[in-house]
């Protein structure tokens, strides 16, 4: 893989014509540059495919100005691993038998790629991807909070969404009593 | 890859990202957790409950067992009643709470189609019935409903009443195909009206919305087998399995949606069972596998419920056993018809649930892992012993055509 992505300190040192160039340049909220295949972006990212269509992509740096330089590292990570990883035949064939979600479970790369990511991470990459209109990457990273949230108890999910309990103890009975058959404690 | 340059963090203190999520990117999680998660995560906050009970999002949100569709007239009695006059069927919770998750009188239908209405089966959200509407008497149409969106459709071409076609069943997978399957199978059943000891089956007719034409296909499997006309069937993987009962054992038959491949699956048995025949075998699926309930068969006193557990496999584990006294506060019970039958096995949950009595009958769950028993509704004198478990689908799968 011979698209690295960006370094922060990369700034104007790209003078190539742009139809030469094979990569685009994409800058963070926080101003930072990365670099990314124009082929894995116009792929994986509608949105991105849109601009580098409509001639809006920028030489010294698209101005992403929705998406912080964490997250959009970990996009053009995303993209770059992609772009190297050679798809499963096994993992697509498999994810078209019966009784599954259209959705495809995440390979082993696209597994570690998640796992590896802070909480906040996370979220903010989900947030990212869905601006990018970056299906697959969605896909991927919202299967990794359901799983982070299976088996959770109101109270743990409360404390991970940072969400203010706003039920009065009433109506709270209310709900648990209307699924007392299906709500047994674990 | 230079690897993720940890260095690049910085003070960056904003509230907690996943507080920030908006309600499309919620819901595209939500959607992708088992629905005993989602139930509870109705707790978290209003903005949840709401956004799990919105419109909008419940078609794209798992649902589950919501209640149950019974007859609820003494006169109705199986598919028998060729005048099928009027209409009287209801719908049980399985919350219990009073008002009913479907109107089960169906009032999105025209008066016709509606009055002259039979409920034949159910599967995963949409409704088989035949519709006696002609002027004929005893000509009927096949109509699928779907009461959630209040959506309906019929199966092109009508049909007459005929005392050899006894089980009909619908076959329906949203997760695999917006089409269903008609399987209406045709019985060796005796136009004199003689006892009908014999009635084993002879063939199917298959309908597919998919190709809109009906396929005929000779009975091919091993032995001679009668159909339970009262009890579910499971529809899974493209193939209709049906609790039936052979020469001297009851069994469970399956038939592919091509009619092509015939399988007898043997109900479990105890290698030292003193009993010479087994009891009928309720089956149901649950968390995607095949499930079966009877009696156990060592002493009669104890429900037993199997998993199938490799789907290509024709062995059953048993799963769980709990005794009649438990369940209903006698030793014995008089299994599959008239007092106590099992109607679901929950989709979702280790949970079954029976109707019990021999007259008045009342609805309960057993929960499987705390041991509970629940008596959900009092049905009354209900005659009819057909329950079909109903889990709403809130997603336009209804092929184009109906209203």
């Amino acid at each position: 893989m011979e698209v690295d992505k960006g370094k922060g300190e990369a700034e104007e040192t790209r003078k190539v014509a742009e139809a030469d160039r094979d990569t685009v340049t994409l800058k963070s909220s926080d101003g930072k540059l990365f670099e990314v295949s124009k082929e894995a972006a116009a792929r994986l990212s509608t949105v991105l495919a849109g601009m580098i269509a409509g001639g809006s992509i920028d030489d010294n740096g698209t101005d992403l100005k929705q998406i912080g330089s964490e997250a959009l590292e970990n996009v053009v990570d995303y993209c770059n691993k992609h772009a190297n990883s050679i798809p499963s035949a096994a993992l697509i064939s498999s994810s078209i038998s019966f009784n599954t979600a259209p959705f495809k479970e995440p390979e082993e790369w696209e597994r570690k790629f998640v796992d590896r990511l802070s909480h906040d991470a996370l979220f903010d990459l989900v947030e990212a991807a869905n601006f990018l209109g970056m299906e697959r990457l969605l896909d991927v990273t919202c299967h990794k909070i359901s799983e982070m949230m299976k088996g959770k108890s109101p109270d743990q999910i409360r404390e991970v969404f940072n969400i203010k309990n706003d039920y009065t103890k009433e109506e709270l009975e209310e709900i648990r009593q209307e699924l007392a058959w299906a709500f047994y404690d674990d | 890859m230079a690897g993720g340059s940890g260095a690049k963090k910085r003070a960056r203190r904003r509230p907690n990202p996943a507080a920030l999520l908006t309600d499309d990117l919620l819901v595209e999680i939500l959607t992708r957790v088992p629905y005993r998660s989602l139930c509870r995560f109705r707790c978290v906050s209003t903005r949840w409950r709401a956004l799990i009970a919105h419109p909008d999002h419940r078609a794209r949100l798992p649902q589950t067992l919501t209640g149950f569709l019974y007859g609820t007239g003494c006169a109705r009695y199986g598919f028998a009643n060729v005048s099928a006059a009027g209409l009287d069927y209801g719908f049980a919770n399985v919350s219990g709470t009073e008002a009913p998750f479907i109107d089960a009188a169906f009032s999105f239908l025209p008066d016709r189609e509606r009055e002259h209405i039979m409920l034949v089966d159910c599967c995963n959200g949409l409704l088989l019935c035949r519709s006696y509407r002609f002027a004929e008497v005893g000509e009927f149409d096949y109509l699928v409903l779907n009461p959630a969106t209040e959506k309906w459709v019929a199966v092109p071409g009508t049909r007459r009443w005929w005392n050899k076609v006894q089980t009909v069943r619908l076959g329906f997978d949203p997760a695999v195909s917006p089409h269903f399957y008609v399987f209406e199978f045709q019985s060796s059943f005796d136009d004199d009206g003689d006892d009908d000891d014999d009635t084993h089956v002879l063939g199917v007719k298959i309908y597919s919305s998919a190709t809109g034409v009906w396929i005929h296909k000779q009975n091919k499997w091993i032995m001679q087998i009668s159909l339970h006309t009262d009890f579910k069937s499971v529809f899974l993987d493209g193939v209709l399995y049906v609790s039936a009962i052979g020469d001297i054992e009851f069994v469970i038959g399956a038939v592919d949606v091509e009619g092509e491949t015939w399988r007898i699956i043997k109900i479990p048995r105890s290698k030292c069972s003193l009993f010479s025949e087994t009891s009928p075998a309720f089956i149901d699926l649950s968390q995607g596998q095949l499930h079966l309930a009877n009696v156990d068969d060592m002493v009669g006193d104890k429900l037993a419920i199997y998993v199938r557990e490799d789907k290509d496999s024709v062995e059953w584990t048993l799963k769980h056993t709990v005794s009649f006294e438990h369940l209903v506060g006698t030793k014995n019970v008089i299994f599959g018809f008239l007092q106590f039958i099992v109607v679901a096995i929950h989709p979702d949950h280790n949970m079954v649930f029976f109707v019990f009595g021999l007259h008045e009958k009342t609805l309960r769950s057993y929960d499987m892992d705390s041991g509970k028993v629940y008596i959900i509704r009092n049905l009354g004198r209900c005659g009819n012993e057909h329950f079909l478990p109903y889990v709403p689908l809130f997603s336009k799968t209804l092929p184009d055509g109906g209203n």
